[in-house]
């Protein structure tokens, strides 16, 4: 029973990252409106940028597209990452 | 709240990354021995093909049924955070704000498996898309994954005694974990940034004021979240 919930989870949790992605809101969040507020946003640096900065994945046109495909790879990515490590962590021999 | 590099000096984030390190390390050994028990494994089947009666058994560590659950909802409750982070929702005044999810992963999974989840979210999101900076993800990982989660389990355990029925007492408790949880994660990271030297009461009410209502948000989508998909917590 648990088994299904957790497949509908991801499942669901793999339609926000694809689909409603792009439909999120583009107002600055709460920490940047306080810096913009409070005179420093412009202190922010960016040493990495990632792969696809913003979550858009450059080079696709549709905007729509390059929302949700980086959001659908970061879904994939972060489940994996966890799944991966939390598994691996249970073959180590010693405790 | 992901702050990005530049906005805090190193002087708070390079301590805040050793912090970060060590609470993760903490919840990992943690969670293992929640995970998994020994299980005796016959080491050679050919010991008892042979009629070797003193057949030989190895100690391995295997996961349980209920750890094999766990992992799946780690997993899965990990991809519902990351996915649900990019849902920014707008709150007063041209601001927005999003979920930040150590609350519901504590609910669900306990404070160990949350600081886990939400450490390696944060990870993938400054690593692969430059969400929060490289060398301010101590301070991030340290907001979002240990102060909100270690907030999160004192509120839910210790206050409201792990409420576990869909009842007004769980309602209440969720609630108030998911707003204090974010209220808690604003007021460490404002003290990041006082103490970076950005300015002193008028960050702490701007970060609190704003994040309040941010707080309202993310007890929303914890309440429900909680009550749609896990009416019986996966806890050890």
């Amino acid at each position: 029973m648990n088994r299904k919930k957790l497949l509908i989870l991801l499942g669901f949790s793999i339609i926000i990252g694809f689909i409603f992605s792009s439909f999120a809101s583009s107002n600055p969040d709460g920490l940047e409106k306080v810096a913009e507020t409070h005179g420093f946003i412009d202190s922010a640096v960016t040493y990495w940028s990632g792969f696809m900065p913003d979550y858009e994945v450059s080079g696709v046109n549709n905007s729509f597209l390059s929302v949700g495909l980086a959001g659908l790879f970061g879904t994939f990515v972060t489940f994996l990452v966890l799944f991966g490590s939390v598994y691996a962590l249970s073959k180590i021999k010693k405790g | 709240m992901h702050i990005p590099d530049g906005f805090i000096n190193n002087s708070v984030s390079v301590p805040l990354i050793g912090a970060a390190a060590l609470s993760f390390g903490y919840s990992v050994s943690k969670l293992k021995s929640g995970l998994l028990k020994k299980k005796l494994v016959a080491k050679k089947k050919m010991a008892l093909e042979t009629g070797d009666l003193d057949s030989s058994y190895e100690e391995k560590w295997k996961l349980t049924e209920k750890g094999k659950e766990k992992l799946m909802a780690i997993a899965s409750v990990g991809a519902f955070v990351f996915a649900a982070q990019m849902m920014n929702f707008p709150v007063a005044n041209g601001t927005s704000g999003h979920l930040i999810g150590a609350a519901l992963a504590v609910i669900i999974l306990g404070p160990y498996a949350a600081v886990i989840i939400m450490s390696l979210v944060l990870a993938v999101q400054a690593l692969f898309f430059g969400d929060g900076g490289l060398v301010a993800l101590g301070a991030n990982i340290v907001n979002m994954a240990v102060i909100a989660a270690l907030v999160s389990y004192f509120v839910y355990d210790k206050i409201f005694k792990t409420p576990k029925g869909l009842n007004m007492r769980f309602f209440a408790a969720g609630f108030l974990t998911a707003w204090i949880s974010v209220m808690a994660a604003a007021l460490f990271c404002s003290l990041e940034l006082v103490i970076s030297g950005h300015g002193r009461v008028e960050i702490l009410t701007s970060m609190l004021g704003v994040h309040a209502l941010i707080g309202i948000g993310e007890a929303v989508i914890t309440i429900v979240i909680v009550s749609l998909f896990f009416p019986k917590l996966i806890r050890n």
